[in-house]
């Protein structure tokens, strides 16, 4: 079932308000570089069902390699909210750990993205998703 | 078992060596930790070397201001900072560290930092330490500074 659940950085000036299915849409986790330094438990969210409440002009943007993912951080205490991921850029990944009232016994990860083996991981999920489908 | 390691940010501007121990590893609830999902290892200052990108680096407070929670601006990544348990130390990420798998990583020592001075008082009697002295309130800027004041430009 669709909830609405809100979240932010740790300082307060970047808010978010989300619709998120958790059961529907496990929490991931990834081994690339940059995930693993972030720690990002990684929520699926489609654009429309992100709102920034607060604080657009607060975050700062770091790219690398191809430069498609949007690495959003709150550019005075440093955390990860949220971002537009390199698998879906046009999306947003939601950090579970910046949920308010995050629960690590409930939100626990259960979908594994090799980012390490990047292409090879990603046409490995495009191809049993549309399987699915 | 205390092993020398280096490791950095994301994009490479802050990079540091530091004496570790990935036996010592420890989790923390606390609001920040939570979000930053850093995992600790406690480092004294004679042990920890900042290598390169002490302008990358900025120092975020809160609260009592004890803590100095640096990252890089060009990144937002945590690779170090000073905890406000452990003022006149430095908390290195281990996530950080270069070749580090995350999966591997098994804290062993948790930290409910929740509530946080019932948490310091358990920590300071397990190991047998008193408190740490404040400074004034400064003793986690002025570890800082010092890591800071030493590192090359």
């Amino acid at each position: 079932m669709l909830r609405t659940y809100e979240g932010g950085c740790h300082c307060g000036r970047v808010r978010f308000r989300i619709e998120a299915d958790l059961d529907e849409t496990p929490i991931g986790e990834c081994n690339c570089s940059i995930c693993t330094k972030k720690a990002i438990l990684h929520l699926p969210v489609a654009r429309e069902r992100l709102a920034i409440l607060s604080g657009a002009d607060d975050l700062a943007t770091y790219t690398f390699n191809t430069g498609t993912a949007k690495h959003n951080f709150c550019r005075h205490c440093g955390i990860h909210a949220f971002y537009r991921p390199r698998s879906d850029p046009e999306n947003y990944s939601v950090n579970a750990r910046c949920l308010d009232g995050y629960d690590p016994r409930v939100m626990q990860p259960t979908r594994l993205f090799d980012g390490r083996e990047w292409e090879a991981h990603f046409a490995k999920a495009g191809a049993e998703w549309e399987a699915k489908a | 078992m205390l092993e020398t390691r280096e490791g950095g940010c994301h994009c490479g501007r802050v990079r540091f060596r530091a004496r570790v121990d990935l036996d010592r590893l420890s989790e923390c609830n606390c609001s920040i930790c939570t979000k930053k999902g850093i995992l600790h290892l406690p480092t004294d200052p004679a042990d920890f070397e900042l290598l390169r990108g002490k302008r990358a680096l900025t120092a975020y407070t809160f609260q009592t201001g004890m803590a100095q929670h640096t990252f890089c601006t060009h990144c937002g990544m945590h690779p170090f900072y000073i905890p406000r348990s452990q003022p006149h130390r430095i908390s290195v990420n281990a996530r950080c560290l270069d070749g580090i798998d995350a999966a591997s990583l098994k804290p062993q020592r948790f930290f409910g930092g929740r509530n946080w001075e019932e948490a310091q008082a358990k920590r300071l009697a397990e190991e047998g330490l008193a408190p740490p002295d404040p400074m004034g309130g400064r003793a986690g800027a002025l570890t800082l500074q010092a890591i800071l004041d030493r590192a090359p430009e």
